[in-house]
């Protein structure tokens, strides 16, 4: 499980993605940031079906791309959404906001 | 041959579409719903018009109709029946499992999915598709050459037992009891066909003054 970071944690989180998926990791990345202010508006909304929706998508693409990190927090996302816990909700959406300003990417 | 994947996630199913390109498999076909794979596969008039596909790669996760529901329903229609299922599922809903294989699934293969295992197991449900296919078209062809060889038993005319022949004109008895000249009878009840000539003896008999050629 990944854990929360705190704000002055931005270490760079170098994840190993397959050469093969090269393409479609920019537009994987970019949906991700769609996915991130979907969230955000959900928050505003308390519309957990949504953040439910977008944490179980995150869940189920993230490690096939080898972001591993981000099928975690979907999954954390998914939980804290099915409990109807607003505070873990946030603390996830924060934690995807840094993943994906940190994530580096190096292609094996 | 053709492979049908079906996920409601476009990024899973980018995902599985390069992984197998890559690996050389270029003839894919993607749903992102059962309704659109229904489509595809022509399941509407029992697959008569669909797309050839030869394997299918089904998400068990999806919204309205479910992955192990939609192979279910492809199972159910003849034409469809022998085309293989391979379930792609996360680690979580190994329970479904078991209503997938139920439902007919042949093999699953575990998300996120690992490029050399997916290949890997792809190959072989092709491989046991093509031997499937193969054994089909013998059986097809079996089956044609037996109903050939059934028609044509039925068409050959024998004869055989006892057939009542007059000692003296030669006539034979028929079935219906009346007396038939042999040719008129052999012709009948065989595939045999006269030719008319005279033999010696007869010339002698009938015409005397000729001489036999």
């Amino acid at each position: 499980m990944t854990q929360p970071q705190s704000q002055n944690q931005r270490e760079r989180i170098v994840v190993q993605v397959d050469t093969d998926l090269k393409e479609l990791v920019p537009g994987f990345l970019r949906n991700r940031q769609k996915d991130l202010r979907s969230l955000l508006a959900a928050v505003e909304q308390s519309d957990y079906a949504t953040i439910e929706a977008l944490g179980h998508t995150m869940k189920g693409d993230g490690g096939g791309y080898g972001f591993h990190g981000i099928s975690d927090i979907g999954k954390s996302l998914e939980e804290a959404a099915e409990n109807q816990n607003l505070q873990e909700v946030k603390k996830w959406v924060k934690q995807l906001s840094l993943y994906l300003e940190s994530v580096e990417i190096v292609y094996k | 041959m053709s492979i049908l994947i079906v996920d409601d996630s476009n990024e899973n199913l980018l995902l599985l579409q390069s992984i197998l390109q890559t690996g050389g498999y270029k003839d894919l076909l993607t749903a992102e719903s059962a309704t659109q794979a229904f489509k595809h596969l022509g399941i509407e008039d029992s697959g008569r018009n669909g797309t050839d596909v030869d394997l299918v790669l089904m998400d068990i996760q999806m919204p309205e109709i479910n992955g192990i529901e939609t192979c279910r329903r492809i199972k159910e229609v003849e034409r469809l029946r022998d085309i293989p299922i391979i379930m792609v599922t996360a680690v979580a809903q190994r329970e479904k499992l078991q209503l997938a294989f139920a439902a007919g699934a042949m093999d699953y293969i575990n998300k996120p999915v690992n490029k050399i295992e997916l290949r890997t197991r792809v190959g072989s449900a092709l491989k046991l598709k093509q031997e499937m296919d193969k054994r089909k078209a013998r059986e097809a062809e079996l089956k044609k050459r037996t109903e050939e060889l059934e028609q044509a038993l039925k068409e050959v005319k024998v004869l055989r037992g006892f057939i009542p022949i007059c000692a003296s004109c030669k006539k034979i008895r028929n079935d219906r009891g009346y007396w038939q000249l042999v040719e008129a009878y052999i012709r009948e009840h065989s595939e045999a066909e006269f030719s008319h000539g005279i033999c010696p003896d007869c010339i002698k008999k009938f015409f005397p003054g000729v001489e036999p050629g």
